[in-house]
């Protein structure tokens, strides 16, 4: 009985069902097993009204659709490519400088594609970069900036993780700071091999003072948000969800009122929009609440790690495990879904091997970035597929340095703490 | 007619959203500027997690409306026509089953919260928030329903 | 076997958790299996309000809350932690070993037996700021616990503004200098990681917390008489054994935190009876507002008054 409701479940989910109701079914199986009435998931889901942090998510996301919306792209694009546009694969580097900032904005959803991808890409043939290296650039760096802070996954593991209640503790501060050096080493090491793939004269952009001038000038509204968003939180001076407040308002302000880039009538569309996403992000955070409940009542984490304890023998087994299992779980289920199912469970785990909750989250959030542009599900993939008009096949196999690229990043970050942790004070 | 009135619906719909957008973005810059100037609210803070909450089920509820949960949809970008309606009816009512079940189970935290009568902060009960999950959940199951048995607009790979 | 599922936001490791589970074994062995404790801690289970809510489910059977969180239940179970009712910790000794037993009935009639009341030791006010009298803590960032009712009533009685956050905000707060100031025992500051932070603290007990391990009333009830005795007596002990170590905690915890450098400022005799002034407006408030029960209020401060006799009466 208990095996036929399995096997309909994944049925469903191959169909296209949607997460939450399937993560809600899972739920519902469970507290039919041990006897419990169905109001103890909406006890569990009604959790969503106690996390202060919470708040972050539809605030940023916001911000980000605003941003996105507005001119803030092309004005981005223009001032990455007057500071780098220079270099030997310059537009290369702006590219992937302008998407992972974005994307930290934006929590590649996609929009970076959009918004970024599709303005750098003709520059970028126009330039003689390759059809093939083009499109592996973009597709790839539509998920680059994921570490960054406030890309909304980071804020999303710190908020799951922090609900553990274990020691360490991994909250959503500690990834804001976690996330900074291993993002850099994946946009450098993204950088340094554009330089090394360019074409040999690469029709790039000549430095021009007035021009660095010019586009600070045009971006002065949006330059302050860095500060007010990293600056705020890495000086003490927000803490996360007062940085996202900050952010909206100030996005909101800028926009709206002093830009004028997007009228008032067209303002509750985008709104909206970015309470769609929320709105199915939380849904899925508030049913898997009552899945991790059911879990926990159960005994299911102990069992789990009871079991992984006595067939791998240490730590340096299990992250090699841990990656792997992570590069499938991208693959196959969304970023969003396969953090509030699986954080509950991997960081005790990951705390008896001695790794750091915050460590686990960076190592997490990196493999998961890989997921974006990799076959069935990546995201990325499908979007640049539908943007650009070329076949996911193509996309693919342009993805392909790009994906060695960032594994190695990954299996540095891995395998070297010290670079995810390098902020964070160690634990009494 | 049954047009006009859902037009009507998705348009208040869209009003509440972006007010409560709105109030949230504000509210809280409010809270972070107060705080700055020594200044705290006692209510402002659940107040702020309570409208969380009901933008989450208004903007699942929109997202109902427009296809934009988040499924696996490796397998259904292959299907078209007869199997791609099959697939939707068959998930779709699945959801809309679900969502019963959760608009049923959140009235049955609603009627705990009301008996023994938790409050939210000082004099505001807390099912004043929580009513909104039975009612989200009851107009999304409906929404889920009814979508059962509409194609989407031609696909269209949009930013989730 | 009868199962008690116990949620509890101390971590595991701790002193706390480890009494707890030493009495859970103790049960377990001299009722022969027949009851079982199982213990959630870490806060897995939710904040107060989750937890009650689970334990009217029947999902849980028990919880450790603070005496401001139970307070939700009965009011008067925090009737202890009126701020500056007790001078020092052997006068509560001596008014708990009469009122206990009553203040425990009053939470049991409302379907929640409290198997164990810690006192945690006193409460002091620490500060990343000079903090010398009340003017200096009005013009300071003070955290009040959310749900607190006293304290949130103690410090309108002192016309302090303070900001509500929920405790797990309270570190990154005080890094921020979002609060500057903040009320908790010396070994909470320690547990907290406070002390690292707070550089002033004002030498005067503040009040006096609680800690409160109740069961739901029906499995609690559904127990043998003989069951029922062995879970009393197992949990009485371990809270016996709890307060006994937050005492020395505490005390440790003071040293520690002179160590870092830690000022506390005694507060000279005018300030001192603005203190004891704002405490009995305090207590008037709570009783007013149904709070807390004036019966109970008056035989607290009856025993206060004979053991305080007894004191100037002995050579
Ligand atoms: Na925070
Ligand atoms: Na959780």
């Amino acid at each position: 009985m208990i095996w036929l409701a399995i096997l309909a479940i994944i049925a469903l989910a191959a169909f296209g069902a949607p997460l939450f109701a399937l993560i809600a079914a899972v739920a519902l199986i469970g507290l039919q097993l041990s006897d419990y009435e169905s109001t103890v998931l909406a006890v569990e889901f009604n959790r969503l009204a106690e996390s202060p942090v919470l708040i972050a998510i539809p605030l940023f996301t916001i911000a980000g659709y605003v941003l996105s919306e507005s001119g803030a792209p092309k004005r981005l694009v223009r001032l990455t490519e007057a500071m780098f546009g220079w270099l030997h694969g310059g537009l290369a580097i702006v590219a992937i400088l302008a998407c992972a900032m974005f994307t930290a904005f934006t929590g590649a959803s996609g929009v970076t594609i959009l918004a970024i991808g599709a303005l750098i890409y003709p520059a970028l043939r126009q330039a003689q970069y390759s059809e093939r290296f083009s499109l592996g650039l973009v597709t790839t760096s539509g998920s680059l900036g994921l570490l960054f802070f406030p890309a909304v996954p980071l804020i999303l593991y710190g908020i799951v993780a922090q609900s553990l209640g274990t020691s360490p503790s991994a909250g959503v501060e500690d990834m804001i700071k976690a996330g900074a050096l291993p993002g850099l080493l994946m946009v450098s090491a993204l950088a340094a091999y554009s330089m090394y793939a360019a074409p040999k004269r690469a029709h790039d952009v000549p430095f021009s003072a007035a021009e660095l001038r010019a586009a600070l000038w045009d971006a002065r509204y949006e330059l302050p948000l860095p500060f007010i968003v990293l600056g705020g939180v890495f000086l003490g001076t927000f803490a996360a969800s007062e940085a996202a407040a900050i952010t909206a308002a100030y996005v909101l302000i800028i926009t709206v009122v002093i830009r004028r880039e997007i009228p008032l009538q067209r303002l509750p569309a985008v709104l909206r929009e970015a309470m769609e996403l929320v709105g199915a992000i939380l849904l899925i955070l508030g049913v898997s609440l009552g899945l991790t409940y059911v879990l926990i009542d159960a005994g299911v984490p102990e069992q789990i790690f009871g079991f992984v304890n006595t067939h791998i023998g240490n730590k340096w087994a299990f992250l090699l495990l841990l990656n792997g299992f992570l590069i499938i779980l991208g693959m196959l289920l969304d970023i969003f879904s396969a953090t509030v199912i699986m954080v509950p469970i991997l960081v005790p785990i990951a705390i008896s091997y001695g790794i750091h909750p915050v460590h686990l989250g960076i190592i997490f959030l990196a493999n998961m970035q890989l997921g974006y542009f990799t076959p069935p599900v990546g995201m990325n993939l499908f979007i640049a597929s539908f943007r650009f008009k070329t076949p996911v096949l193509v996309l693919t196999r342009a993805c392909v340095p790009f994906f060695f690229v960032l594994l190695a990043c990954v299996l540095l970050i891995t395998y070297w703490p010290g670079l995810s942790l390098w902020f964070i004070p160690p634990s009494p | 007619m049954i047009q006009r009135v859902l037009k009507i619906l998705e348009q208040i719909e869209n009003t509440a959203m972006a007010v409560l957008a709105l109030v949230l973005i504000f509210a809280a810059a409010a809270q972070v500027v107060l705080r700055l100037f020594d200044v705290g609210v006692v209510w402002l803070d659940p107040v702020l997690r309570a409208l969380v909450m009901w933008i989450a089920m208004l903007g699942a509820l929109a997202a109902t409306r427009h296809d934009k949960h988040i499924n696996l949809d490796a397998l259904t970008r292959l299907l078209s026509g007869w199997s791609l309606r099959a697939a939707r009816l068959l998930t779709l009512l699945f959801a809309a089953a679900i969502c019963v079940v959760l608009a049923n189970a959140s009235y049955g935290l609603v009627q705990l919260d009301r008996e023994s009568m938790t409050p939210l902060v000082n004099d505001i009960p807390a099912w004043w928030v929580e009513v909104i999950l039975p009612v989200g959940f009851g107009l999304m199951a409906l929404r889920f329903a009814l979508r059962a048995f509409v194609l989407p607009a031609p696909s269209q790979p949009e930013a989730t | 076997a009868t199962v008690f599922k116990i949620a509890t936001v101390a971590p595991d490791g701790t002193t706390w958790m480890k009494e707890m589970r030493e009495a859970a074994a103790n049960v377990k062995a001299q009722t022969e299996g027949r009851v079982e404790v199982k213990y959630f801690p870490g806060g897995v289970m939710g904040n107060d309000v989750a937890v009650l809510r689970k334990m009217k489910l029947g999902q849980l059977q028990g919880g450790a809350f603070t005496g401001g969180e139970i307070s939700q239940v009965q009011g008067d179970i925090q009737i202890y932690s009126l701020p500056f009712l007790f001078d020092d910790l052997n006068e509560i000794a001596y008014v708990r070993k009469t009122m206990d037993a009553e203040v425990k009935q009053r939470l049991a009639a409302k379907g929640i037996v409290p198997l164990g009341i810690a006192g945690g030791g006193f409460a002091y006010l620490m500060s990343t700021k000079p903090l010398r009298n009340q003017h200096d803590l009005r013009a300071s960032k003070v955290w009040v616990p959310q749900n607190d009712k006293i304290a949130q009533v103690a410090f309108e009685q002192s016309q302090v503004n303070p900001i509500p956050l929920p405790l797990g905000d309270v570190y990154t707060s005080l890094q921020t200098g979002l609060l500057e100031t903040v009320g908790t025992t010396t070994s909470g500051a320690i547990i907290f990681q406070w002390h690292t932070k707070v550089k002033y603290a004002f030498d005067l007990p503040l009040t006096y917390v609680l800690g409160v391990f109740a069961v739901d009333k029906r499995p609690y009830d559904k127990l043998s008489p003989a069951d029922r005795t062995v879970v009393d007596r197992e949990f009485a002990q371990a809270f016996q054994d709890i307060e006994l170590a937050a005492a020395k905690d505490n005390e440790n915890a003071w040293q520690t935190l002179v160590k870092n450098g830690v000022s506390f400022v005694k507060p000279d005799a005018t300030e001192h009876q603005a203190w004891i002034d704002v405490g009995v407006r305090t207590r008037d408030a709570m009783v007013a507002n149904g709070g807390i029960s004036k019966d109970l209020l008056d035989k607290i401060l009856a025993l206060k008054a004979e053991y305080q006799s007894q004191q100037a009466a002995k050579p």
